[in-house]
């Protein structure tokens, strides 16, 4: 009995700094911004009690919908082109190659640049109408357009942008292969097996918790995606909407347009939404993520 | 519901934090310390704007004259850049915790309408001067009959001209008084002429405020809409004629652009002919090697070209400021001391006030003299009246820019884009001026 | 696979280098944008300059008054450094409690952890901004270095969870029977062994917290305090005349240590385990 209180204790001394922190400066914030999703609040003016009034609102307002699609489609395409990414370069980085150091910090540059300024500019010189790609593409004859700048297309400059910046995933990965025991390989090569089973059966498996956490956080990142619409359509997630993602609507609708309490109506819709799919993956992982030792 | 201090119900919901660590006391007996310490008479002023480095230079600047000019006065400068700027201000009204004085742009009227700008009525005639300023300027830091806000600089649109690709284009440059159809004639004649260069880019929100005043319409006037539907069917007509017709700048190309002057289609050599506010030639002239020239937007049919003196930025100050006169004062010595006007120059517009307007043109810039001569023609030419942005400004123009772009694209007809501008519009101008 | 070793090898360096350039493509344009004079930027599509200068740096170095970008690089890194201290220490103690402690209310405060980071910035943004002007350190490094200190930052407490558990129990287990407490496990076994999680986790708080604007702009209200992104944005106005050629430029110089950074770090990341190994 004394044990376990000890124990108890234990474990809350070391939860200490994040109980405080929770607590002091997470939470508060956390309840006042779902408390202001059911009133109206301007920021400027004291904020007034509308009960569900933004939820109905949001769910027949087109441009709600609109920046769900957008989001959607992000999703769908560019979490798993990153993670995919991620993984084939870090194992492809994680062999004992000449100056690998360099191509590893070159892999990761991209991700470095992250929310730059220059970022926009960039991608315009590369998709734009005089970009490089459509210099490629006049070498092949073929007619090119603006890209980042069409309806068409823009959403896939921008899959393509954080696709590009796979390099967070990609340490994770390597600092996930990197802590798998040799001693594992050793032992499965006196058993004879080759390098493809061997990836088969400890590689991936030995994986999987960084499999998984990086799967939360994908998921996470690319439904609360912003900056690179943000800084490539100049905040207006333009032309005609084609990049209006949904927290950047969220976040026009609270700074831009001062309707704070739509804003956060959304917000906690997104969270309600992110929770489940969580709560999904993390149901599923019993049978595929695996703990050494099961692992609580 | 009346709560003075809105951050009381952020602390209230924040209160596991204030209670474990008592901080708010501590911090508050802090800085009386400091206060106590330093001289007691000893008045501070945040002033906030933002800008590019000329701009910060020069404002700091002034400051400095300010500062010793007035000794008991001491000034934090927060300045940044345009990104995030509204963003921070916003959250610092939330949290009662604004600069004492703000710049702002043409959103001034929705921070008006939501009672965080100071009134200066008190203090016109007194402390602050508005003697010498354009009656059109004062107008326009007035909403419901007080004056808010000084005007820093006053503009008024125009039409920025490449010389150098008329020339190349072998295309006559406009006379003085040019209709719409030399407008749409010429552009088409530019692209044809031109090889990856288009004659013009399309207008946008702000052109639409000037056609709206070539139909003899007012935008809006007190809260109530002065256009109908139609007006909106006409403009986007209007512009669909003139794309046609092979002068317009692809939709795609105009949508990758910037309003940021380096950045225009005009600097990157992409359209000869854009519409620009005139404190910005000098900006767009310094960033390319071609010729740029300025000149008036074209008429309609009457003979009226619809261009009006419009206030390029505002200087105001926070309602809950606890120096109202200081700030006051300090307004005043921004827009007619003599020698803060001179370190202020040109950078925010043509300086309001007649005589500093005076003394600066004889010292003024090539590029300068373009924008002074024009805004005085401008403004000795022209009877439209001053009509402030729509209330809810940067919705309003997102939205315009949205259906533009939408019909531009050919995603929807004239007539749906036109009906959902305008459906759309009455409810946002209705969202934010009931009070 | 009849593919000989060398070919094998080859193509493999081909596709490396071959990739390696699209990557590094945007530092090369940063680069040659920044040693173009201020009037070709824009109007001069190539990527090698017809002309170059290192006026933008000399302009860009010397920022506004008489605040130089050296004071932007000193506060940046004085508040990146206490971040990746703060996230080091308590984010790993509490990820050390999820993973290998047992106790009441676990799975709720897990979940509770995750919550945090689901939810978006901008709608916490306003009450948070409250709490730290109540606090009276609005204009100070407290509200962007205090909360590391706290273990807000979810993402790290998560990843080192999943690192944490993939390391063998049975360590924990001889461990005890050799007379050690949680202390002594977190400190002697956990954390040595996680070095790749936290390296991992110094190495993209430092980046984060480098390039981190809007936390940063919202708290930090004069220049003297400014950080290197601040520090970039002061010569931009979209409403107005920009310095783009001080912006590249600067850029240039602030990719620059947390280039060397992530040189360094990445080889402790790979090779620092492979000497401790580990006994399953």
């Amino acid at each position: 009995m004394r044990h376990i209180r000890k124990n108890t204790i234990t474990a809350y001394l070391f939860l200490l700094p994040w109980l405080i922190g929770f607590f002091g400066l997470v939470l508060g914030p956390m309840v006042s911004s779902l408390y202001l999703s059911f009133t109206e609040y301007d920021l400027l003016t004291a904020p007034e009690w509308v009960g569900l009034q933004n939820f109905i609102e949001m769910f027949q307002d087109s441009n709600f919908w609109q920046s769900v699609r957008v989001t959607l489609g992000f999703v769908l395409i560019g979490v798993p082109g990153q993670l995919f990414f991620a993984l084939f370069i870090a194992l492809l980085l994680n062999k004992g190659l000449k100056g690998i150091g360099l191509y590893r910090t070159v892999y990761y540059i991209p991700s470095l640049l992250g929310g730059s300024v220059a970022i926009a500019l960039l991608w315009k010189n590369i998709f734009g109408f005089e970009g490089i790609v459509n210099d490629f593409l006049a070498i092949l004859g073929i007619e090119g357009r603006s890209w980042v700048s069409h309806p068409d297309y823009a959403l896939y400059t921008l899959i393509i942008l954080a696709v590009w910046q796979f390099g967070a995933s990609m340490v994770i990965f390597l600092a996930g292969l990197k802590q798998i025991p040799g001693e594992l390989y050793d032992a499965s090569a006196v058993d004879g097996a080759g390098k493809f089973s061997q990836f088969k059966s400890i590689t991936i498996p030995m994986l999987t918790p960084v499999i998984l956490f990086n799967l939360v956080i994908e998921l996470i990142k690319a439904l609360q995606v912003f900056t690179p619409a943000y800084i490539v359509s100049e905040g207006t997630g333009g032309p005609s909407g084609s990049t209006l993602f949904y927290t950047l609507l969220l976040y026009q609708k609270g700074f831009s347009y001062f309707e704070m309490g739509y804003a956060s109506a959304m917000a906690w819709i997104l969270v309600l939404v992110l929770a489940t799919l969580t709560a999904l993956i993390f149901f599923s992982s019993k049978y595929w993520v695996h703990y050494e030792n099961g692992g609580s | 519901m009346q709560i003075k201090n809105r951050g009381l119900i952020f602390s209230f919901l924040g209160v596991f934090l204030l209670s474990a660590c008592g901080g708010e006391e501590n911090a508050d007996s802090e800085s009386e310390e400091q206060d106590q310490s330093s001289d007691a008479d000893q008045i501070e002023l945040r002033v906030a704007w933002w800008g590019g480095q000329e701009r910060h230079d020069q404002t700091l600047e002034m400051i400095e004259l300010y500062e010793e000019k007035n000794p008991d006065v001491t000034i934090e400068a927060e300045y940044s850049g345009f990104d995030g700027y509204f963003d921070q201000l916003s959250t610092q009204f939330a949290a009662g915790n604004a600069p004492d004085i703000i710049q702002y742009g043409g959103n001034l009227n929705d921070f008006v309408s939501r009672d965080v700008v100071l009134p200066l009525d008190d203090y016109v005639g007194e402390e602050l001067d508005l003697s010498n300023h354009d009656e059109a300027m004062v107008e326009a830091g007035t909403f419901d009959d007080q004056f808010y806000g000084v005007t820093l600089g006053t503009n008024a649109w125009g039409v920025l001209i490449n010389e150098t690709l008329f020339e190349e284009a072998n295309v006559s440059l406009p006379g003085e008084e040019w209709t719409w159809d030399d407008f749409d004639q010429t552009a088409a004649e530019l692209t044809e002429a031109l090889d990856g260069v288009y004659g013009t880019e399309y207008f946008d929100h702000n052109g639409f405020g000037i056609f709206v005043d070539q139909r003899g319409k007012i935008l809006h006037e007190d809260g109530e809409l002065g256009i109908n539907q139609e007006d909106v069917e006409a403009w986007f007509s209007h512009w669909e004629a003139i794309r046609d017709h092979g002068g317009v700048v692809l939709p795609e190309i105009q949508a990758a652009s910037s309003t940021t002057p380096e950045q225009s289609m005009i600097v990157q050599g992409e359209v000869a002919m854009q519409l620009i506010p005139s404190n910005l030639y000098g900006a767009h002239n310094n960033a390319t090697e071609d010729d740029l020239a300025f000149h008036i937007h074209p008429y309609n049919e009457e003979g009226r070209h619809g261009v009006s003196l419009r206030p390029s930025q505002f200087m105001a100050g926070y309602s809950e400021t606890e120096h109202p006169q200081e700030v006051a004062e300090f307004l005043d010595f921004m827009v007619n001391d003599p020698e803060a006007t001179e370190i202020l120059g040109s950078n925010r517009g043509v300086p309001v006030n007649a005589e500093v307007r005076a003394n600066l043109i004889e010292s003024a810039s090539e590029e300068d003299k373009v924008m002074y001569e024009y805004v005085d023609w401008v403004s000795s030419t022209s009877d439209s009246p001053y009509v402030p942005n729509l209330p809810g400004y940067n919705e309003t123009e997102a939205l315009f820019q949205e259906m533009s772009e939408s019909i531009a694209f050919d995603q929807i007809s004239i007539e749906e884009g036109a009906a959902e501008y305008w459906q759309s519009l009455q409810e946002i101008v209705e969202n934010n001026t009931e009070d | 696979m009849t593919w000989s070793l060398p070919l094998r090898k080859f193509l493999l360096y081909a596709f490396i280098i071959i990739f390696g350039f699209v990557m590094l493509y945007p530092i090369i344009w940063l680069l040659a944008s920044s040693l173009k004079p201020e009037s070709l930027i824009f109007s001069e599509p190539g990527l090698w300059p017809s002309e170059f200068t290192l006026e933008n740096y000399v302009k860009g170095w010397n920022a506004v008054g008489d605040v130089t970008f050296g004071l932007f690089f000193k506060n940046s890194f004085v508040i990146s450094i206490i971040a990746v201290l703060g996230n080091l220490l308590t984010c790993s103690m509490a990820a050390f409690a999820f993973s290998r402690l047992d106790f009441p209310l676990k799975k709720v405060f897990f979940s509770c952890m995750l919550l945090t980071i689901m939810l978006p910035t901008h709608v916490t943004l306003v009450p948070q901004y409250a709490i730290f002007h109540n606090l009276g350190w609005i204009n100070t490094i407290l509200p962007l270095t205090v909360p590391k200190l706290l273990a807000t930052d979810a993402f790290f407490i998560f990843l080192m969870v999943q690192f944490f558990r993939g390391i063998p129990k049975e360590l924990d287990e001889s461990a005890i029977i050799d007379g050690c407490g949680p202390f002594q496990i977190y400190s002697r076994i956990i954390l040595p062994l996680a070095e790749p999680a936290l390296l991992t986790t110094a190495i993209f708080t430092f980046i984060w917290t480098w390039d981190d604007f809007f936390s940063q702009l919202l708290y930090l209200n004069t220049v003297e305090n400014f950080t290197v992104p601040l520090g970039l944005r002061l010569f931009l106005d979209s409403q107005g005349e920009s310095l783009w050629g001080a912006v590249f430029a600067m850029s240039v110089l602030s990719l620059l240590p947390i280039m060397i950074l992530f040189f360094l770090f990445q080889r402790q990341i790979v090779e620092g385990i492979a000497t401790t190994g580990v006994k399953g």
